[in-house]
């Protein structure tokens, strides 16, 4: 197993602490910033790293600790790595849906970490966008938008946004991702 | 961009504020953009009372948003995205670009 170091990359912690769950028999999904980091090549870059289990937190607190984490309630950190890792309490949801099952899978370095999908992504931070108004969160999803032009499906996105009786802010989501294209498309001429 | 439409560059820097994140306080958007609260107030007062925006009490602050039954709300607030939309990356990542989802207490 990798040594954690201040080398260690967001992906590689990500791969170090599944695999080695993984092998507790515990599993997680990767949320939050971490898995738009992900989605965007660290165009966006997290600090956190958020998983969510269904497994006992104290089984979780003492896998942790065989990596070198200490506890402090629900975040983990690690003395030898900026980044801190958080279990927050699930169920795993997106605005009304919930739970929902993540549908997408990321590889590294061999392990399989289970993760939303693009277009779950870009509902999830949609989502904050729609109920906190956090632009940030507006800029990640038109992110992973952009980056995976070819597998987010768009009608889900509308079908859901229309769900949660937000149409005016996806045309604002819509607004940006058609400015950007269209930029691209010029710079690439 | 558009000061000259809404008559002065503090009510253009408050709707834009309250496009961008819903709702404002005079205090919030005061120090979110380093002018003096009392500018602020006087632009947020005399767009209320213009019926451009309503408020409501939030504790000890006077939340101001759109007035959802102004006519215009929606044309005024598509043209408010357009304009948050083509300001400059650094002035966007500046003022309106703070995290608004919540962080769990004691979150370091």
């Amino acid at each position: 197993m990798k040594k954690i170091s201040e080398k260690t990359t967001l992906e590689d912690l990500i791969g170090i602490i599944v695999s080695h769950l993984e092998n507790r028999n515990i599993s997680v999904v990767l949320v939050g910033g971490a898995a738009v980091s992900m989605y965007t090549d660290n165009k966006y870059m997290s600090k956190d790293i958020d998983f969510i289990s269904s497994d006992d937190h104290k089984k979780i607190t003492s896998a942790m600790a065989e990596l070198g984490f200490k506890s402090d309630g629900k975040d983990f950190y690690h003395p030898n790595t900026s980044f801190t890792v958080e279990f927050p309490s699930g169920p795993l949801g997106i605005g009304d849906q919930v739970p929902i099952k993540p549908e997408g899978q990321i590889k590294i370095n061999g392990t399989s970490v289970k993760v939303f999908s693009p277009t779950q992504s870009i509902m999830d931070r949609l989502a904050w966008f729609y109920y906190s108004n956090d632009r940030q969160c507006l800029d990640q999803a038109v992110m992973i938008y952009l980056d995976h032009l070819q597998s987010v499906d768009l009608k889900k996105v509308k079908e859901w946004s229309k769900a949660e009786g937000q149409v005016e802010k996806f045309n604002i989501f819509m607004g940006h991702i058609n400015r950007l294209s269209a930029s691209k498309c010029i710079e690439e001429g | 961009m558009i000061e000259a439409l809404f008559g002065n560059r503090v009510a253009e820097k408050c709707l834009l504020f309250i496009s961008n994140y819903g709702e404002g306080y005079i205090n919030g958007i005061a120090r979110a953009f380093s002018i003096s609260p009392s500018q602020v107030k006087k632009q947020l007062e005399r767009l209320e009372a213009g019926g451009v925006l309503v408020s409501r009490r939030a504790g000890n602050v006077k939340m101001f948003m759109f007035n959802p039954r102004a006519i215009y709300k929606k044309e005024l607030q598509t043209l408010l995205e357009k304009v948050l939309m083509n300001l400059p990356k650094r002035e966007l990542q500046e003022y309106y670009r703070k995290r608004r989802r919540p962080r769990r207490t004691g979150k370091k």
